[in-house]
């Protein structure tokens, strides 16, 4: 909580003695946004501006139905949708990507993910382990450990930004749990609850829709305080939070009326209502967009929760209805972000990953679905550097199981990590006992060979 | 062969049925969102939105007088909306699962719900009570439909079976089988002879309601076909399937007469306007299109 005392018997011009401006937690775990900067300054930090885009696919997306269509399969395992060629050769993807198929030679589809613990939950992707057994302070996700050992490219960027909305489902919306890096290296939220608590004098969350005028307020705010010397009074830690929040270039980057239409319109913009029945992540390719934004501004690791995959069949539509839905939208958006990183000459330190927590079950059910099947899922990597047009790993004929080169999550946090300048054979960070942590399993797990 | 588009509602998720007012002035299109909107009809104006199921909304029924509109949804109940508040009057309960599907008698004095619990249970809306539960279908039942006179339900499901019931005493008065797959939609002809089935093997069937025997079986969908409705003339037959097409059929000789593009996906419930000259459709495309049937509006497809 922030709050900005003015003298003590009188208002200031154009400022009272009450807090004007409370920030509910910024939504960084609870920690007030001074108290986060103390945190960092208790550490050096090294700066490099190699990025991370996690795009989650809340629910566990259909493996068969996207990049690995069964053709050899009987009718009620392969599904409806037909194959696509690429401009990769012999590689084929759904009919509903055709945007990412005419980009295959700068993606790499992974068909064969394995070692999912199969829970509705982010978890695993954030941080390629298990929630059992944990150490003490509880696993941290990728984008707190980027934060302890990098810290902020610009003190006024939290390195860190989760924009997965909050849902009912808090496993979904988990924005990435700093566990034992400690709550400094929570992610900054900015399209969960904390943005509710943002109050400026005279203007309040809804405000936040007209994101310029609350710039130009914030601006005519400081300068008041600067008049009045209020900020003099504030210690280092008050006046770097202060900065952070009026500096502009985190709300700028989080800004997309200051975007070309043309740019929005490209991406998609999307809906941020919940994009499935009850509970979901958003549809929004608007945070596609955003998270561009976000690592052109120097945040390190951008995540989000995107669409509801979790399609059990009627009465809440097919599997196949669903994905018509999702899919168009889906390419759209992802394929519109690659290029946009390539074009604006990121794609080398910029890495991509698109995933979620498990597959679907190969057989159709009787109500038109897929369950959860956490034996093999799939996930697409792009940009960060690696070598791309090529897929890896498959599955059997009825899409059960890996049945060439399984990759495991962690083979794929190991990738991330190194693209982000991270050698997990080297790094451990100590649990809240001062043991040394290695970030995933390096004695089974390193990065995949295929990419690097 | 193309229709031209009057009106583009979009609901936040797919919406599930379309129907209108009996003076056709007003649509209501009933959504996955959880919400019921109301439409004007000659500017597509969205009227006011219904909100208060907790789960997708399947159905939506005017009521004769305008004044009320019932609804069921996938949270397991029914509700009684009064239309100049949006407040719910009523909400009526019983089923243990999914409600399905709705349909409303003529008189409006009647409400049939089918439900994924495997019933039919017919209600009256002015008291909100179940007046008679129809038990019998081994599946899902996934449609139902009154006669035009009241005094029959048909009720269709993953049974693959169509039953009528009916609707004085509750008794089983025939099953019609025939469908290789689960019957999705069903629809009296408007002198209650005929019936109209929607099935999931793509094809409609045409069935003597009085013998039960099977008259006609009409092949062209190239999917699963979702819906199924007879216009108020009853020379028209309208059906949506997963194919994404609306077609209009001639139900005397099974000829198709249109095949209607533009949804993006399937389409879940068509209804004739009271004057048979518009249709309008609901899709899983998160939209309701209301297409003008005129003849000079008939144009060749593009």
């Amino acid at each position: 909580m922030i709050n900005i005392p003015g003298p003590a018997s009188k208002f200031c011009d154009g400022v009272s003695r009450r807090s004007f401006l409370r920030l509910g937690g910024l939504a960084m775990g609870g920690l007030t946004l001074p108290d986060l900067l103390r945190a960092e300054q208790a550490a050096g930090r090294s700066r490099s501006n190699k990025s991370l885009i996690m795009v989650f696919l809340s629910g566990g997306a259909p493996h068969q139905d996207m990049y690995d269509i069964k053709t050899e399969a009987p009718l009620e395992y392969r599904g409806e949708f037909q194959p696509i060629d690429t401009n990769v050769s012999g590689i084929q993807i759904c009919e509903h990507l055709p945007r990412l198929a005419q980009m295959m030679d700068r993606l790499v589809p992974i068909r064969s993910v394995v070692g999912s613990e199969g829970r509705h939950a982010a978890f695993q992707c954030l941080t390629g382990q298990s929630v059992r057994s944990q150490p003490p302070g509880g696993w941290p996700s990728l984008g707190s450990v980027v934060s302890k050992l990098k810290g902020p490219v610009d003190p006024a960027v939290p390195p860190f930004v989760s924009l997965s909305p909050q849902m009912k489902s808090r496993t979904w919306s988990d924005p990435g749990q700093p566990g034992y890096c400690g709550m400094a290296h929570a992610p900054f939220t900015p399209n969960a609850s904390g943005t509710a608590d943002l109050e400026l004098r005279g203007i309040n969350h809804r405000t936040l829709q007209n994101r310029r005028k609350l710039i130009a307020q914030i601006g005519r705010l400081r300068h008041e305080l600067d008049r009045n010397d209020v900020i003099d009074g504030m210690d280092t830690y008050y006046r770097q939070a202060f900065g952070i929040l009026t500096s502009g270039k985190l709300m700028e980057a989080l800004d997309l009326e200051r975007e070309d239409p043309a740019v929005r319109d490209r991406y998609g913009r999307g809906s941020a209502e919940p994009a499935g029945y009850g509970d979901a992540g958003p549809l929004m390719n608007d945070y596609l967009l955003t998270a561009r934004r976000l690592v052109e501004a120097g945040v390190r690791v951008v995540s989000l929760a995107y669409g509801r995959w979790d399609w059990h069949g009627q009465p809440h539509g097919t599997n196949f209805e669903n994905a018509r839905d999702h899919l168009p939208v889906f390419d759209q958006g992802v394929s519109t972000l690659i290029e946009d990183l390539h074009e604006r000459g990121l794609s080398d330190d910029v890495s991509v990953v698109v995933w979620g927590e498990f597959g679907r079950t190969p057989k159709i059910n009787p109500k038109g679905g897929r369950d959860h099947w956490p034996r093999v899922s799939s996930a697409l990597l792009a940009c960060g550097g690696i070598r791309t047009g090529q897929v890896i790993g498959s599955t059997n004929r009825l899409g059960e199981h890996a049945e060439t080169r399984p990759v495991h999550f962690q083979e794929i946090m190991a990738t991330l990590y190194r693209n982000l300048g991270i050698d997990v054979d080297a790094t451990t960070i100590n649990d809240l006992t001062g043991r040394p942590q290695y970030l995933i399993d390096h004695v089974h797990h390193g990065p995949l060979p295929e990419v690097v | 062969m193309a229709a031209r588009i009057l009106h583009t509602l979009t609901h936040n998720n797919a919406v599930y049925w379309v129907t209108f007012s009996s003076d056709g002035r007003r649509l209501a299109s009933a959504s996955l969102d959880n919400t019921i909107k109301l439409w004007e009809f000659s500017t597509g104006k969205h009227l006011s939105t219904l909100k208060g199921h907790g789960d997708g909304v399947c159905a939506a029924s005017f009521a004769p007088d305008g004044k009320t509109l019932f609804s069921a949804s996938l949270d397991k109940s029914l509700r009684v909306w009064n239309l100049s508040s949006g407040a719910t009057e009523r909400t009526l309960q019983g089923h243990q699962n999914y409600i399905t599907c709705m349909a409303m008698s003529a008189d409006g004095k009647s409400l049939a719900s089918g439900a994924q619990d495997k019933q039919v249970r017919l209600w009256d809306p002015s008291t909100g009570t179940t007046t008679r539960v129809l038990s019998g279908h081994t599946g899902f039942v996934h449609c139902v439909a009154f006669s035009p006179d009241g005094t029959l339900v048909a009720s269709g499901g993953f049974d693959n079976t169509i039953r009528l019931w009916s609707a004085m005493d509750g008794r089983l008065a025939r099953q019609l089988e025939g469908h290789t797959g689960a019957v999705e939609g069903v629809a009296f002809a408007p002198d209650g002879k005929s019936l109209a089935s929607a099935s999931a093997d793509g094809t409609i069937k045409l069935w003597d309601v009085a013998s039960g025997a099977e008259r006609q079986a009409l092949q062209g969908h190239s999917g699963l076909v979702r819906c199924v409705r007879f216009d108020n003339s009853g020379r028209r037959l309208a059906s949506g399937s997963y194919d994404t097409t609306v077609k209009i059929w001639d139900p005397r000789t099974g000829r198709q007469l249109q095949s209607i593009r533009g949804h993006r996906n399937t389409v879940y419930a068509v209804a004739f306007s009271p004057d048979d000259q518009t249709l309008a459709s609901a899709s899983f495309d998160r939209s309701s299109i209301v297409w003008s049937l005129t003849a000079r509006d008939r144009q060749p497809a593009r």
